[in-house]
């Protein structure tokens, strides 16, 4: 099952530190959610299309514009923020 | 004994779809503005907010598709691709993975020096542009401007084998891109990018050696010398018992050459899975049709077209249709009453001479088409000789406008009267008699000086078949 | 005891009346309605943040302006408490989290625009499980919400505020939304009316998002008049969502008034899956359910046993379908661009940033279900559960189809108990996962689902009964509710909470 290890990649593939106090309790409900899923498999699923969606059709939206947000209004909530742009500070080992 | 490497090299292109919104946000795609004046709820990953697909972004796919003669799936997925950046508001980009909108197309290549090639496309498919951050001192600051803007990746099967090869390529699929009305292909804006898959590999081997990706190239000349550059870097690497390592290399143009952007330490998991706020795309048929019928016309076409409407030559089509602005010059210009041939000669030859400091665009030419065009019927009308005509376009590349107001104010109008001609050519003969001697004792060379002559007398004016016609008839020499 | 007193404790269609004939006004309704508010919240935690007095008797005095000038809509003038995960602009939206403690809309939900455009008056936003990931309203940032009908149990999941706001008779409608049985749930353990429609009926677009694919946005209200009223104000295509439907939108109210005038449960024949019988069910509850099931028979329907064969999978495919599309949902809460940003950031790696903000910003269920998310959807697992679960949900739908083959609803409780204590299951997850067990399955196949009272245990506890009708029958599920309401008036009797406030007022139209 999930071992202390998987959920630390996890955990870092999700952005979310997990404290060291927290990993056993953690560790457990991730171990014990798992295995009442493990059956399943047990579920005969040969040439089932899987259900991806709720809605067959994509409708599409006609090329018209409207009003952006308001600067002020979606800056309101920056934690940070300079000259209109949204300000954090400088890092290394960026993602992509 | 040193081996023989071949280069093996794939090509991502990200172009910047000609929409009036974003992919999946209502705000308008637009360059420039100050920083966030172009947020919308969906392109700034507000809570809440929701994708919902822009038909002009699935048109221009289309097309880019049907330009590329690829195949157009009935049905295609979004996907969303997820990792933390943060010009990357949603914490995904929304794309396509495993089921694109277009599938196996090509691209034939001239490369210089080398010989025609057909490059296999693997796939195109739609997804959304990021923001953009840059860095100011101890801080990054994020600008999500273009975030969510319209892209269609074309990705390559590895055909390609050198840097000629590439940048062929690049500017062909750049061509027709312009010419489709996808993209504005402006690289400066960032609106055509190209990313680099490079590996080495022994001829003769099939399997593809560790390949490194080149980003953040914005110019041809720049891919062709990363390429030079990387190639020559992972042989010598080899050559010297090491292994290339997977990774990301950006291009240094300054030191000329390529360096560590990124390691692939462990490959990135974008746990891909199908958009849930995106049902699957359907495209019938007819809307295939009706996208091919209302495409614009292609490089090729064109000129094909233009050899055979126009009657060019089929040097002067190719330099006429390698630019849609330069095409569109030249038919508005014959649109303006010029003569074809005469105005494909004039852009050819004088105006894209005058443009070479601007890299041959049109767009900055200070001479106007129906300008152009008056100047052409000037000359057919007889008003002026092609040599004044000559001086007239210098005056016009100064921005003076108008051919006729130009003519009419520095009185450059061809003399035509037989009177007048045949006085200046008495004047000359009369005033070089030992010339006249020689050359009516067989000097025939000495015409052309009788000529300029006259013409200097006449600055310019006298038209030169009267003046060519009545030193025959003076002389007694035909 | 003044009139708008006795009327919000009344029925909907009684204060309909009243509003319509000018016996009432909006803005008496709006100020006892923010007075019962204000009373009520210290014992209930209902909402976690009320709308600013003057704005609200703003709002009222327009919707009255509108009455006299003659103008009707079932919800105008009616006083609705909004659930907290609901954008409404220029008001604090959190998703009872601390990640977004301080957010202000900058742009209202499109079920927000529409109750405003139909003169209802936004009075709060109600309290719910963080980011609606719950059964029980306890792991609110903003403390747990409580039971009207006995304050040491828990309202139920995740819409617990908007469900005890009703049942506490605060306002008589409010708006939830339901993942997995969010809405329905609270609505039992309340004793009141929930609707979860069908998927696509009701524009996600400005509701923060759980699970895409199975979130929807529905109405809690005091009785199914109360749901049908505020479904016809919020139903609709909508261009900002890709997934709503642009199928026309009936008049849900009158015609849940014409199927109760017209009796139409006669006839009905009403599947009872016998997967839904055993499995932890409470005796209590499987005998109020019971009698309930016989009352419907008294009036004409036709009850049967079904099977839904793949019920077993519906919790791990549920759960896995979720959290994974949760996982990716919410990752847009990084700190960068709104929401909580760690103060002590001192690695300087971008990674820490965003691992820090996050571990502060989220609670524990939320971490936790990201978690699984994520691991879900990673490379090497994505087939064997995402997809898979993917596949199995297909599978569920497809037992629906063949069950509303031979009948017109399904009928079930709502959920195996009634309302649990608060701190009871809260650290064994699938035990706490088990109270959706009945409602799951109609998220996942898109199905409109809705609950209403109908008795009470020995406890004085509600009892839920749980209506599941084909896709875009929400007339039938509402009809058949109204019908039973009007011939049982008892399971409409307000909480004690509501009662302190007065008896209910007599009287109809």
């Amino acid at each position: 099952m999930a071992t202390r290890e998987d959920i630390f990649k996890i955990a870092k593939l999700a952005r979310i530190r997990i404290r060291e106090e927290e990993l056993s309790k953690v560790e457990a409900k991730f171990t014990a959610i798992l295995e009442s899923f493990q059956f399943l498999s047990e579920a005969e699923t040969e040439g089932v299309e899987p259900m991806f969606h709720a809605m067959d059709s994509l409708k599409l939206r006609v090329d018209e514009p409207e009003e952006p947000l308001d600067r002020g209004e979606l800056l309101r909530n920056a934690p940070d923020q300079f000259e209109g742009s949204f300000r954090i500070p400088r890092v290394v080992g960026s993602d992509e | 004994m040193a081996r023989v490497y071949e280069a093996v090299i794939g090509l991502e292109v990200h172009a910047q779809l000609l929409s009036r919104t974003k992919a999946f946000c209502l705000v308008a795609n637009e360059f420039g503005g100050d920083p966030n004046s172009r947020v919308g709820p969906v392109s700034g990953g507000l809570p809440g907010a929701l994708p919902v697909l822009n038909e002009k972004a699935v048109e221009l796919a289309v097309r880019a598709g049907l330009a590329l003669d690829c195949t157009i799936q009935r049905k295609s997925v979004f996907s969303r691709k997820n990792y933390f950046y943060p010009d990357l508001p949603k914490g995904y980009q929304i794309s396509q993975f495993d089921e694109p909108t277009c599938t196996d197309g090509y691209l034939d290549i001239l490369p210089e020096g080398g010989s025609a090639k057909r490059v296999r496309i693997q796939r195109i498919h739609m997804e959304e542009d990021a923001g953009k951050s840059t860095h100011f001192g101890s801080t990054t600051l994020v600008n999500l401007n273009r975030a969510g803007v319209p892209l269609v990746e074309i990705v390559t099967h590895p055909d390609l084998r050198s840097p000629t090869e590439a940048t062929a390529y690049l500017r062909k699929l750049h061509q027709i891109l312009i010419f489709a009305g996808v993209c504005d292909g402006n690289m400066e804006e960032g609106n055509f990018r190209c990313d680099v898959n490079v590996s080495i590999r022994p001829v003769g081997q099939k399997e593809l050696g560790t390949r490194c990706e080149l980003k953040n190239l914005n110019s041809f000349r720049f891919v062709e010398a990363a390429i030079d550059f990387e190639v020559a870097r992972q042989i010598a690497l080899v050559e010297g018992g090491g292994l290339v390592v997977q990774e990301t290399r950006g291009w240094d143009s300054a030191g000329n050459k390529t360096f560590t952007m990124r390691k692939k330490e462990e490959a990135h998991d974008y746990r891909y899975f199908p958009e849930p706020d995106l049902p699957p795309l359907l495209l019938t048929e007819s809307y295939v049709d009706e996208v091919r019928r209302a495409m614009p016309e292609l490089p090729t076409r064109k000129r094909d077209r233009f050899v055979k409407e126009y009657g060019l030559s089929q040097l002067d089509a190719e330099v006429l249709t390698s630019t849609k602005d330069l095409s569109q010059y030249f038919e508005e210009t014959v649109a303006a009453g010029a003569l074809a041939k005469t105005a494909a000669n004039w852009i050819t030859s004088e105006l894209l001479r005058e443009l070479k400091d601007f890299d041959g665009d049109i767009g900055r030419s200070p001479i106007r088409p129906t300008e152009l065009a008056q100047l052409v019927k000037l000359i057919k009308k007889g008003t002026i000789s092609g040599k004044i005509a000559k001086k007239v376009f210098e005056d016009m590349i100064q921005g003076h406008g108008d051919p006729e107001k130009i003519v009419r104010e520095k009185g450059l109008v061809q003399v035509l009267d037989t009177g007048l001609v045949e006085a200046w050519v008495d004047e000359v003969l009369a005033q070089f008699p030992s010339q006249l001697a020689e050359y009516q004792g067989g000097r025939m060379q000495i015409l052309g000086f009788f000529v300029g002559e006259i013409m200097k007398l006449s600055r310019g004016k006298a038209n030169p078949a009267l003046v060519n016609e009545l030193l025959k008839k003076k002389t007694g020499i035909c | 005891m003044s009139d708008a007193s006795l009327l919000l404790n009344g029925s909907f269609e009684h204060l309909r009346c009243a509003l319509d004939e000018g016996r009432v006004t909006a803005v008496e309704l709006a100020r006892e309605s923010l007075d019962r508010a204000r009373a009520t919240q210290p014992e209930l935690n209902a909402f976690v943040s009320l709308s600013e007095q003057a704005e609200v008797l703003r709002n009222a005095e327009a919707a009255d302006a509108r009455l006299l000038r003659g103008e009707r809509h079932p919800v105008l003038g009616m006083p609705v408490a909004v659930k907290d995960l609901i954008l409404t602009r220029g008001q604090r939206t959190t998703a009872a989290s601390r990640m977004l403690e301080n957010f202000v809309a900058p742009y209202d939900a499109t079920v927000s625009a529409r109750l405003k455009q139909s003169g209802a008056v936004i009075i709060g936003k109600a309290n719910l499980d963080e980011f609606a990931m719950g059964s029980s309203n306890q792991t609110s940032y903003f403390g747990p919400s409580r039971n009207p009908w006995d304050s040491t149990r828990v309202p139920g999941g995740s819409s617990g505020g908007s469900a005890a706001a009703v049942a506490a008779r605060v306002s008589p409608l409010s708006l939830g939304t339901d993942t997995g049985g969010s809405i329905r749930q609270p609505a039992s353990f309340c004793g009141i009316t929930g609707l979860k429609p069908t998927y696509g009926r009701v524009s996600r677009y400005g509701v923060v998002a759980f699970a895409s694919s199975l979130d929807q946005v529905g109405p809690m209200c005091t009785d199914a008049l109360g749901c049908a009223a505020t479904l016809e104000a919020i139903s609709g295509g909508d261009v900002h969502d890709a997934t709503s439907s642009s199928r026309p939108v009936p008049k849900f109210f009158e015609d849940t008034i014409a199927f109760r005038s017209l009796e139409k449960i006669r006839g009905l024949r009403i599947g009872v899956p016998k997967e839904y019988l055993g499995q932890g069910l409470d005796p209590e509850v499987g005998r109020i359910v019971q009698e309930a099931l016989d009352n419907l028979q008294a009036l004409g329907a036709e009850i049967k046993s079904i099977s839904l064969p793949h019920t077993r999978f519906a919790l791990p495919v549920y759960y896995l379908v979720a959290t994974s599309e949760a996982s990716s949902n919410l990752a847009r809460y990084d700190g960068i661009h709104y929401g909580h940003r760690a103060k002590d950031f001192t690695s300087g790696k971008l990674e820490d940033l965003y691992a820090l903000s996050r571990g502060e910003g989220f609670g524990e269920e939320v971490r936790l279900r990201i978690l699984l998310g994520t691991y879900a959807l990673s490379s090497g697992y994505y087939d064997a559960y995402y997809r898979k679960a993917s596949q199995v949900r297909a599978l569920i739908r497809q037992d629906f189809e063949t069950a509303f083959r031979d009948c017109d609803l399904i009928a079930s409780p709502t959920s195996p108990t009634t309302a649990f204590g608060v701190g009871e299951k809260t650290d064994d997850p699938i035990a706490m996962y088990l109270a959706d067990v009945y409602t799951l399955s109609a998220n996942l196949a898109g199905l409109p689902g809705l609950s209403m009272n109908v008795g009470f245990d020995a406890k004085r506890l509600p009892v839920g009964l749980q209506l599941m009708a084909p896709w875009w029958e929400e007339t039938r599920l509402l009809g058949t509710a109204a019908q039973y309401q009007a011939i049982h008036p008892s399971t409409l009797t307000p909480s004690p909470v509501a009662l302190k406030f007065g008896r209910v007022a007599q009287g109809g139209c």
